[in-house]
C-alpha cells in the first residue's frame, strides 16, 4: 500500500487517511494501533474493499485493485478476504452451521452444497465448536459468537483475515481464548490483520503497526 | 500485500450468486417473518381472488346465455295480430304462400285454438262417454299446411294434410302422439276415424315429435279452412303464425314479414323476434363486471403498497445484515435482487392463494344458481399477476437497499 488517501467530501471535508504507507508479507500477523478518529476504521474498510481510496496505490497479492470493476472487488471480498467484526453480524434466524455456510454464498459456486456443509463442518471444529453445530446464536456466548463468525471468514480460505476490534465486545476469558485461536492460525500460515485498541491483542502479534492523524508509522 | 509481484491476469475472481443459493436466500428471508408477512399478502390475496372471481362469473354468466341461446329460438319468428278482424284470424287466407316467399324463410304457417268445440267432444266413436272412450280432454287446433313443417313436425304414421284438401275443406285429422295415446289409437289403419263434437274426421296421419308448438302433441289438428267453416275465425284465444327460417335471418324475415302479409297496414303485427346473442352478452359483460374489475384492480394495487411497505421496513431493519453480505461479497445488485426476490415470493404466494379463493367463490355462485362454471385458462396465469404485483412493489426498496454503502451499514 503506498501513498494511500482517502477523502470524505465535505463540509467539512475529512482526510481520514493520508500518505498511508506500507507493506504485509503473506503469514505475518500484523496489529493496528492508534486513538479513535487515528483512521483505522477507514484503513481497515479500505483494505476489506469496502471504500476505495481516494489517492494512492493498493495492490493486493499484486493486484492492483483500483482497476478493478465491481463484480471483481466484491469477488475478491468474497473469495480473498474473511472479515470478522466487533459486532459478529450473525444472521439470528440462522443455525451456526448455516451461519458459516453464509461465508461461500457469492464466491463458492464453483462447491456443491454437500463441499460448502463439509466445509462449514470442519470449519466450526477448526474454531473448537464441534458441539454447537446446530446452535442459533442466540443461544450462544459472546466467545462463541465470534468463533462461528471467524469460522464463516475462514470459509473460503482467505488470502487474508481482516478483524476489526475482535475482541471488544468480549469478556476477557473469551477474549484471550479468540487471540489464542487468531495464534493458533498464525501458526498455520495465515495471513492476519487485526485493528485494535487493546494493548494485549497488538502483543499478541508479530507486528505493530501504528496510527495517527491518518497517517501509518513503524514503531 | 505484495506491492511489487506481477499481476495475476485472468485470475480475479468475480462474485456469483447461482440461482438455487438465490432462493433458498429469499425463502430464508421470508420464513424468517411468518406473521408479517401472512398480513401482508393478505391485500394480495384479496385482489387476485376479486379479478378471479369477476371473470370466472361473467364467463359462467356469458355460458348461460349461449345456452338458453339455442339453434331452435334463432331461427323462430312468431306473428300475432294486433287484432283478428281481418281475413281468418287476422291473417289473409294466402298467409303461408307469401311468407314462403321471402328470402330467408324454410316455412311458415297459422294456427288458433278451437275453443267452439268441448274439451271432451274428441272421441273414438260417435257417443262420447261409451265404454272404452272416457272423457279425454283433447283440445282441437286448427293448423295451416305450412305450421306443422315450420313446427319441424315428423311424422310416426302417415303424412301431413296434402293441399287438396285444404284447400277443399275435407273433414281430415292429425293426431298428435300424447292425444292418440290417449284415445287408444296405435296404429293407423286406412279410414280410421275420431268423431268431434260428432262431425266424423278422417286421420291421414299422426305426429310424432314437434320442435315448436310442442302443445299440439296433445291435440288434434285439423286444417284451418275447414275450422273456420265448421267453428268460425278464432274467437277468444288468438291465432298467431309461426315462421321458421335460415339461421341469422330472423332479424331481416321479421322486419318483412309484416308487409309481405299486410302491405296496407304495417302495424298488424306483433313481432317476436328471438334475443340477438351479440346484445345479451354484450350485456352482462358491460356494467356490473367492470366495476368489479376496478375494484379487484385497487385492491391489488393496495396489496402491492402492502409489499412495498413491508420490503421498505425489512430493509431497514436489515441494514446490518445488508453490511454483512456486501463484506462477503455480495455485489450490489445481489442485495437488490435478495428483496425484490422477497417481494416478487410474497405477491406469488398472495397469488397461489387468491386464485382457488376466487374460483371458490364462481363455484359456490354457479352451484347456488345451478349454473355451469365456465373459467377462462387464462385464469391459470393469475398467480404471475401476483408475482409481477410482488416484484413491481419490490422494486424502488430494492434499490434503496441495493444504494446503502457497506460501510455504514456495518456500523450500525
Amino acid at each position: 500500500m503506498r501513498g494511500v488517501e482517502r477523502r470524505y467530501p465535505g463540509p467539512p471535508e475529512v482526510l481520514a487517511l493520508r500518505d498511508a504507507t506500507f507493506e504485509v508479507a503473506p503469514g505475518e500477523y500484523v496489529a493496528m494501533m492508534g486513538p479513535s478518529g487515528s483512521g483505522k476504521s477507514t484503513l481497515l474498510n479500505v483494505i476489506g474493499l469496502l471504500v476505495q481510496p481516494t489517492g494512492g496505490t493498493y495492490r493486493l497479492d499484486g493486484v492492483d485493485v483500483g482497476n478493478l470493476s465491481e463484480p471483481e472487488l466484491a469477488g475478491i471480498r468474497a473469495q480473498w478476504l474473511g472479515i470478522v467484526f466487533q459486532a459478529f453480524h450473525l444472521l439470528s434466524d440462522r443455525t451456526a452451521e448455516a451461519n458459516v455456510a453464509v461465508g461461500a454464498l457469492y464466491g463458492g459456486a464453483q462447491l456443491s452444497r454437500a463441499e460448502v456443509r463439509d466445509r462449514a463442518r470442519a470449519a466450526l471444529e477448526g474454531v473448537g465448536l464441534a458441539h454447537r453445530v446446530t446452535a442459533f446464536p442466540s443461544t450462544m456466548s459472546g466467545g462463541e459468537r465470534q468463533r462461528v463468525a471467524i469460522a464463516r471468514a475462514l470459509l473460503m480460505r482467505p488470502r487474508l483475515l481482516l478483524c476489526d476490534e475482535p475482541t471488544g465486545n468480549l469478556d476477557s476469558g473469551s477474549a484471550a481464548g479468540v487471540l489464542d485461536l487468531f495464534s493458533e492460525l498464525h501458526a498455520q500460515g495465515q495471513t492476519i490483520v487485526t485493528i485494535t485498541h487493546s494493548a494485549e491483542v497488538a502483543s499478541r502479534a508479530g507486528r505493530t503497526l501504528w496510527m495517527l492523524d491518518g497517517t501509518v508509522s513503524e514503531r | 500485500m505484495r506491492p511489487d509481484s506481477r499481476p495475476q491476469a485472468g485470475a480475479i475472481p468475480r462474485s456469483r450468486l447461482p440461482f438455487s443459493r438465490f432462493l433458498n436466500e429469499v425463502v430464508h428471508g421470508i420464513g424468517a417473518r411468518p406473521l408479517r408477512v401472512a398480513l401482508t399478502i393478505a391485500g394480495t390475496v384479496l385482489g387476485t381472488a376479486t379479478l378471479v372471481a369477476v371473470l370466472g362469473l361473467t364467463t359462467s354468466t356469458q355460458g348461460q346465455v349461449s345456452e338458453r341461446f339455442s339453434f331452435l329460438r334463432a331461427t323462430e319468428i312468431e306473428l300475432v295480430p294486433n287484432g283478428g278482424a281481418f281475413g281468418v284470424g287476422g291473417f289473409p287466407p294466402d298467409a303461408d304462400e307469401r311468407m314462403s316467399r321471402l328470402n330467408g324463410v324454410n316455412a311458415a304457417g297459422i294456427a288458433w285454438q278451437v275453443d267452439a268445440v268441448d274439451w271432451n267432444s274428441v272421441s273414438k266413436t260417435l257417443v262420447p262417454g261409451q265404454a272404452g272412450t272416457p272423457p279425454t280432454g283433447i283440445s282441437v287446433f286448427a293448423a295451416s299446411p305450412g305450421l306443422l313443417r315450420a313446427s319441424r313436425a315428423t311424422f310416426g304414421q302417415g303424412r301431413n294434410v296434402d293441399p287438396f284438401c285444404a284447400e277443399h275443406r275435407c273433414r281430415v285429422a292429425l293426431l298428435g302422439s300424447v292425444a292418440a295415446q290417449r284415445l287408444g289409437i296405435g296404429r293407423l289403419q286406412p279410414g280410421l276415424s275420431i268423431f268431434i263434437g260428432g262431425t266424423p274426421f278422417l286421420v291421414q296421419g299422426i305426429v310424432d315429435d314437434m320442435k315448436r308448438n310442442t302443445q299440439m302433441l296433445g291435440g288434434v289438428l285439423v286444417p284451418d279452412t275447414t275450422a273456420a267453416e265448421l267453428w268460425g275465425p278464432p274467437a277468444s284465444s288468438p291465432a298467431w303464425m309461426t315462421v321458421d327460417t335460415r339461421i341469422g335471418a330472423a332479424g331481416v324475415v321479421g322486419s318483412q314479414a309484416p308487409l309481405a302479409l299486410r302491405p296496407d297496414n304495417v302495424n298488424a303485427y306483433q313481432v317476436n323476434l328471438p334475443p340477438d346473442p351479440r346484445s345479451l352478452q354484450n350485456s352482462v359483460g358491460g356494467d356490473l363486471s367492470g366495476l368489479f374489475l376496478a375494484l379487484g384492480a385497487i385492491t391489488l394495487v393496495v396489496g402491492a403498497f402492502g409489499i412495498a411497505n413491508l420490503t421498505t421496513v425489512s430493509v431497514m431493519e436489515r441494514v446490518p445484515e445488508i453490511g454483512l453480505r456486501r463484506a462477503l461479497g455480495a455485489r450490489a445488485i445481489h442485495v437488490g435482487l435478495q428483496f425484490v426476490g422477497e417481494s416478487g415470493t410474497l405477491g406469488l404466494i398472495g397469488g397461489l392463494i387468491g386464485t382457488p379463493v376466487g374460483i371458490a367463490v364462481v363455484l359456490l355462485v354457479c352451484v347456488q344458481r345451478e349454473w355451469t362454471a365456465l373459467l377462462p385458462p387464462a385464469l391459470l396465469a393469475t398467480p404471475l399477476l401476483g408475482l409481477s404485483v410482488g416484484v413491481v412493489a419490490g422494486i424502488y426498496p430494492a434499490w434503496r437497499a441495493a444504494r446503502i454503502e457497506p460501510v455504514t451499514a456495518l456500523q450500525r
